[in-house]
């Protein structure tokens, strides 16, 4: 027998609620992982505080007042985590949830990796702190527009980890993966219970989507700080900018909610070892959406900076921000579809091979799409210079668009390799050939 | 080799508890950079230098919270484990 079904029929060996508490435990790490974001996002802030402080002694009060309001908002992720660990570990309710064990177990971890998108809104929200308290630092009579962008912003940033948390929850109270485990086998249970942890794993992506949109509400922070008549555009081109960079979040979060109430593989005539790979694969591709959450981010962040400097060029830094933001996206569209091929058109599941190399497959295909983080990042960067650059000489509109979207087809061939890798793993694999 | 349910969660409890402290990470980060901008400030403003450190070292605290979180998280499951009481 081999080691995989061994290592399944040992974790059933044991008592359910051991094996529930036992990723319960593992769950509550996981989710304090999250604790990165507020500290790298309130470390800048307070950096930025203290350069304030000695460029400007006399508006300290202010500044550090700006600085810590913010820093209290980009606290909110960690807290969050910190409460769902002191759920798992003092009022675990999983442990009284009907269904299978390891599709709790599973879920147990999913909780937690969930939680680490809060990573994201942790940094940006510190982010925006920091731009608000540099802001205001130089121009005090400004600090209420100022914050009111940055707190603004740093509610849109806030929007992944809050559904991370929903999820957690889901997980929790209402867990439609234990429910679906009622009865069933316990092959069934290990594709549920995988699938819990794709879940968790599609979540991760939203830690971009928090990085990007903070970032978005530092630079309104900042321009509203030096211009106020600036206020209504930096707010029209941080929302509509911060909407685009939650677009990668949302598929991941389509594919979650998918993988917990709809699960694909459910009924399917095949082995369950490849099922639940492939459940626990989809999720894993969705995690290369953490790079256009980044990079759209910046892209807006940027186009305000340029908007701010000349508002004359509003239109055209519009026109460059959404058609850079939109190349940007496309790493998450391959992550998206590698996902949906995964869970409905998965040809691994009909091969006749050892199922190992199939399973393993499902995973390689998953993992070679978080290269798309790379090319996500790296084209809103180029996105937002280009904005910067057109605001700055709105006339040049057309030579700064070519040359953004050279660079940026540039940046897409490490993520479009990934691809190709990902899908000869699927549809072309030459090693079950080598058996 | 015969593990017991008991021994099963305390061994997920001693990853969980080396999980909880990646989140170490983020603050280094963060008050590296504050203790990097408060130099930088102290060097451009040196007669400001109580008040730069006061900002710097205040920022820096409220940036080690979720590293204490961690810590925390951490310290229960190895000293004060609530979940083998559940069992």
């Amino acid at each position: 027998m081999d080691f995989i079904s061994q290592f399944i029929n040992w974790l059933l060996s044991f008592d359910k609620e051991a094996l529930v508490l036992g990723a319960s435990a593992i769950g509550a790490g996981l989710a304090m992982i999250a604790g990165i974001g507020p500290g790298v996002g309130q470390g800048y802030a307070a950096g930025k505080a203290a350069e304030s402080t000695g460029a400007h002694p006399e508006n300290q009060k202010t500044s550090l007042m700006t600085m810590l309001v913010g820093a209290g908002v980009a606290e909110t992720t960690g807290i969050l985590s910190l409460v769902v660990a002191l759920i798992l570990m003092f009022g675990n309710p999983m442990i009284s949830q009907e269904g299978n064990a390891l599709a709790i177990a599973g879920s147990a971890i999913g909780v937690g990796l969930a939680m680490v998108a809060g990573v994201g809104a942790g940094i940006g929200c510190g982010y925006a702190a920091g731009k608000a308290a540099e802001g205001v630092g130089i121009a005090p009579e400004n600090q209420r527009g100022s914050m009111m962008c940055m707190l603004l912003g740093s509610a849109v940033a806030q929007t992944t980890g809050i559904f991370s948390l929903v999820i957690a929850l889901i997980f929790m109270y209402a867990n439609p993966i234990a429910a679906a485990s009622v009865g069933a086998s316990n092959e069934i249970a290990v594709i549920l219970g995988l699938s819990g942890m794709g879940a968790g794993m599609s979540m991760i992506a939203g830690l971009g989507s928090g990085v990007g949109c903070g970032y978005a509400a530092g630079k309104a922070a900042e321009a509203v700080a030096m211009d106020p008549n600036t206020t209504g555009k930096s707010i029209m081109f941080m929302l509509v900018g911060s909407a685009m960079a939650q677009t990668s979040a949302i598929f991941s979060l389509v594919i979650t909610l998918i993988l917990m109430y709809g699960n694909p593989f459910i009924g399917i005539d095949a082995n369950y070892l490849i099922l639940g790979a492939s459940g626990l694969a989809a999720g894993i591709a969705m995690i290369g959406g953490l790079g256009p959450g980044v990079g759209q981010g910046y892209a807006a962040g940027k186009a305000i900076e340029g908007v701010s400097l000349n508002i004359e060029a509003s239109s055209k830094v519009m026109v460059v921000m959404i058609l850079g933001q939109a190349i940007s996206q496309t790493s998450s569209i391959f992550s998206l579809v590698v996902a949906l091929i995964l869970m409905y058109a998965n040809p691994l599941v009909s091969m006749d091979a050892s199922i190992i190399v199939l399973a393993a497959s499902a995973i390689g295909a998953g993992t070679a799409m978080i290269a798309g983080v790379g090319p996500g990042i790296g084209q809103g960067f180029a996105a937002g210079q280009a904005s910067a650059a057109t605001g700055m000489r709105p006339k040049l509109q057309g030579a700064v668009l070519r040359t953004m979207v050279l660079g940026q087809a540039v940046a897409q061939t490490t993520g479009i390799y990934g691809l190709v890798i990902s899908l000869v793993l699927l549809f072309a694999n030459p090693l079950i050939g080598m058996l | 080799m015969e593990i017991t349910g008991k021994a099963l969660i305390l061994a997920c409890s001693a990853i969980g508890a080396g999980t909880a402290m990646i989140a170490g990470i983020g603050p280094g980060i963060g008050q590296g950079f504050a203790a990097g901008k408060g130099a930088e400030a102290v060097g451009k403003q040196p007669e400001a230098q109580g008040d730069i450190i006061k900002t710097m070292l205040l920022g820096a605290a409220v940036a080690e919270t979720t590293g204490i979180y961690g810590l925390v998280v951490a310290l229960i499951l190895l000293f004060a484990n609530p979940l083998v009481g559940m069992l």
